[in-house]
């Protein structure tokens, strides 16, 4: 009688052992995605030990702006507008994020290494991601001669979240060696510096909204508290949702001859939308972009599987999960 | 051949059914009124959770879900804001969902709102990944209530009390909305923190120190019970060597869970809940975490109580957990911390508890339905219903949410949880001194 009693105890002890296995043994889900072109035809095919959503979408784009490697710009000696902890923090979850979105090129940057891979990466592949809101006057001094717009000019790609491209130049480590310039409107854009938004308070977009890449990409970000009003832009692809005041979320622009991924959120709230801006890095979209095509689907059963006639350039990136993606891989197809 | 088999078919079946009535007619009336109670609460639980879901803590395991299917653990990527218990569970019911190809969740563009970022608003649960999560609360629902019975019976040795036990708990309207409709997991906390009970009542420290340790890894509420136990248990044997075991292997339980994720640098996240809440000034939780020392000193000096005096009278140690751990319901704002009174109340088991236990049900009811009505769009399953009932659902309750001062309700809520509690209290301790005086 007295044995029955630990029975209850007995089997929860199990039940939490068997929890701890899950989580912290290596992890029993495995996928893969494969294509194979032909023809001008791509076909894919998923697997996987878990039956999980599947989304497989064909974009257009320049061809010029896959990126493969992504170079953090982390420099503690200089100050910067958001904490660096906070920066660190959200690189690390975001390494993780592209990383299982089939991007594995990953690094974080001082200022000097940051101008030697300016100058010797390939900026067809690789994107400069940029949180700080101040760049070091190493990388940025406003000027048109600078090494990050070299970069620009070269081709590359900069990732911009959580601060205002180009208005802060830092000089040193402390908060007053911050110079504001001016002009970086025009420098990046060839817009003036008021449609870039600097607010002090979280903005939030709900005015319009790019409704096929919200749902075909899983891309929700809304938050324009450094958003950009495209008024009088040329090359860009307005992709997230707008505020009432005409602020975009998330805006890939032309820049030179590269390219500006601009994400309008704050740095405080990164841990809800670093997983959009993965997706988009990760997705092989650029300023030119359109989805051409989707099929959605399951790693299991007849759906698994399929083809679309493609025309270079463009990507076709698919992932697995039902909102947030839990794998995901992009082939990418050349111009004829 | 076919007839042949029919009517195996039909013999199996008339001796499954009359194995059932056989064993329906040996049972007890007890135990048929337990089983009567266990089926209407399963299929009340059942059909209120198809129906309605509030989305903010299910996005979160939603997220769990998500993470571990990356091949991520707990805490490598945010969204677990608890201590790894819960984590733990849903690691299992991820597998679960994964192997059985089951779809987690959507994002619908319909419930966009201004803070469309935040998982919560964009989000939703399937029906069937819902109602996994939902099936396993339930199922502890269901060990509480039998835990609740069988301590019941063993402290007032009358079955009527531990079947009054489990009704209570089980077919309450608040335990109900925590675990049908709330999706949050306060039930488990409390199922291990009752088997720490009922283990010490049955003189197996070792497994009662196990059992309160686990509960610590799930929610902390179960720290000032665990700190009042250190002292039942020395009332209780006289001896240090078996307190000493009661604390080894509360120690012990914590150390197994927390192990895997210190070596994986979670340590900080796993505290967030802690420490992210106490960096915001002006956080109700906040003041809760002000008065959390004084509610450790009441428990340590509950328990030099219980050890000094010899007290081993269970309703004694009920209330001065109930009384203690009220104390961080003040202005602790989400509603499903309420739920931690009700088993305490229970435990009680005097007849005299009868009405403070009815005005504590009564205001854990109300707590429950007033928090719904506050948030009321949110509440649909949105599977279920589809997304235009969304809007209309919100409408139809939109002028009883107008009628009702959420802040307020929860004020005056957390002042009357606190202060009836020690009102109990001292009641019970003048009860006791008289019994020991007329001895």
């Amino acid at each position: 009688m007295k044995n029955k009693d630990i029975v209850i105890p007995v089997v929860l002890l199990a039940v939490i052992a068997a929890g701890i296995a899950l989580a912290y043994m290596p992890t029993p889900y495995h996928y893969s995605l494969a294509f194979e072109e032909s023809d001008g035809t791509v076909s894919y095919q998923y697997s996987s030990n878990a039956g999980i959503h599947t989304t497989t979408v064909v974009i257009s784009n320049t061809g010029d702006h896959v990126i493969e490697y992504v170079a953090a710009y982390v420099d503690e000696g200089y100050a910067s507008i958001n904490p660096w902890d906070l920066q660190i923090e959200m690189f690390e979850d975001m390494e993780e994020l592209l990383s299982i979105r089939s991007v594995d090129g990953f690094g974080m940057y001082d200022s000097d290494s940051l101008s030697e891979f300016i100058e010797n990466a390939d900026p067809a592949s690789s994107a400069i991601f940029i949180a700080s809101g101040a760049i070091s006057d190493v990388i940025y001094d406003g000027s048109d001669t600078c090494p990050l717009i070299r970069w620009l000019e070269r081709g590359g790609t900069v990732v911009n979240m959580s601060g205002c491209l180009g208005k802060y130049v830092s000089h040193g480590p402390e908060s007053e060696d911050i110079e504001m310039v001016s002009g970086y409107g025009y420098l990046f854009a060839g817009t003036s510096d008021s449609a870039f938004n600097d607010y002090p308070n979280m903005l939030n977009g709900n005015a319009s909204c790019n409704e096929e890449v919200r749902d075909v990409l899983h891309f929700y970000m809304n938050e324009c508290t450094y958003g950009i009003d495209v008024t009088g832009m040329t090359d860009f692809n307005d992709i997230g949702y707008v505020s009432y005041s005409g602020y975009s979320a998330a805006v890939l622009y032309k820049s030179w001859n590269g390219m500006v991924m601009n994400f309008g959120v704050s740095l405080s709230t990164h841990e809800h939308s670093d997983q959009y801006v993965a997706q988009i890095i990760a997705s092989g979209m650029d300023y030119s972009s359109e989805i051409l095509e989707y099929a959605e689907g399951s790693t299991r059963g007849d759906s698994s599987s399929g083809e679309f006639d493609v025309t270079g350039p463009c990507s076709i990136y698919g992932f697995i999960g039902s909102s947030r993606p839990v794998f995901a891989d992009r082939y990418d197809v050349s111009a004829k | 051949m076919t007839s042949d088999v029919a009517e195996r078919v039909a013999g199996y079946a008339r001796d499954a059914i009359d194995s059932v009535s056989a064993y329906i007619r040996g049972l007890t009336p007890t135990q048929r009124n337990l089983i009567i109670i266990a089926i209407a609460g399963l299929i009340l639980r059942y059909a209120v959770g198809t129906v309605l879901t509030y989305p903010r803590d299910i996005a979160s395991w939603i997220i769990n879900t998500e993470n571990f299917q990356m091949g991520e653990d707990i805490y490598s990527l945010p969204g677990h804001y608890y201590t790894p218990g819960w984590g733990y569970v849903m690691a299992i019911l991820t597998a679960i969902a994964s192997f059985t190809g089951m779809p987690i969740s959507k994002y619908v563009s319909d419930f966009t709102g201004d803070t469309a970022t935040l998982p919560w608003y964009t989000t939703l649960p399937t029906l069937e990944y819902a109602l996994t999560i939902k099936t396993f609360l339930f199922i502890v629902d269901l060990l509480v209530a039998v835990v609740l019975y069988r301590i019941g019976l063993k402290t007032t040795g009358s079955e009527k009390w531990g079947v009054i036990m489990f009704a209570v708990w089980f077919l309450c309207p608040f335990t109900i909305i925590i675990s049908a409709i709330r999706v949050m997991f306060e039930n488990v906390e409390i199922l291990f923190m009752l088997l720490s009970l009922y283990m010490m009542l049955n003189r197996r420290p070792a497994m009662a120190g196990a059992m309160m340790g686990i509960s610590l890894m799930f929610k902390l509420y179960g720290i000032f019970l665990g700190i009042l136990l250190i002292g039942y248990a020395f009332a209780q044997s006289q001896s240090f060597r078996y307190t000493g075991r009661y604390i080894a292997f509360a120690i012990l339980a914590v150390m197994v869970l927390m192990l895997p994720v210190i070596l994986t640098g979670g340590f900080d996240e796993s505290m967030i809940w802690l420490t992210a809440r106490s960096d915001n000034p002006t956080s109700g939780y906040n003041l809760t975490l002000l008065i959390m020392p004084a509610l450790l000193l009441a428990s340590v000096a509950g328990a030099a109580a219980l050890m000094r005096w010899r007290i081993t009278d269970f309703g004694v140690l009920a209330c001065m957990a109930l009384a203690i751990t009220s104390g961080t319901l003040l202005l602790a704002g989400n509603v499903q911390y309420y739920l931690i009174i009700l088993p305490l109340a229970l435990l009680m088991t005097s007849r005299l508890s009868i009405l403070p236990i009815g005005m504590l049900l009564i205001l854990a009811v109300f707590a429950g339905l007033s928090f719904m009505l506050w948030s009321s769009q949110l509440y649909i399953s949105y599977d279920f219903w589809g997304s235009g009932a969304l809007e209309s659902f919100g409408e139809w309750l939109a002028p009883w949410e107008s009628r009702l001062d959420y802040d307020y309700v929860k004020t005056y809520t957390g002042y009357i949880a606190m202060l009836l509690p020690l009102m109990i209290l001292g009641w019970r301790l003048y009860m006791y001194w008289r019994s020991v005086n007329e001895e």
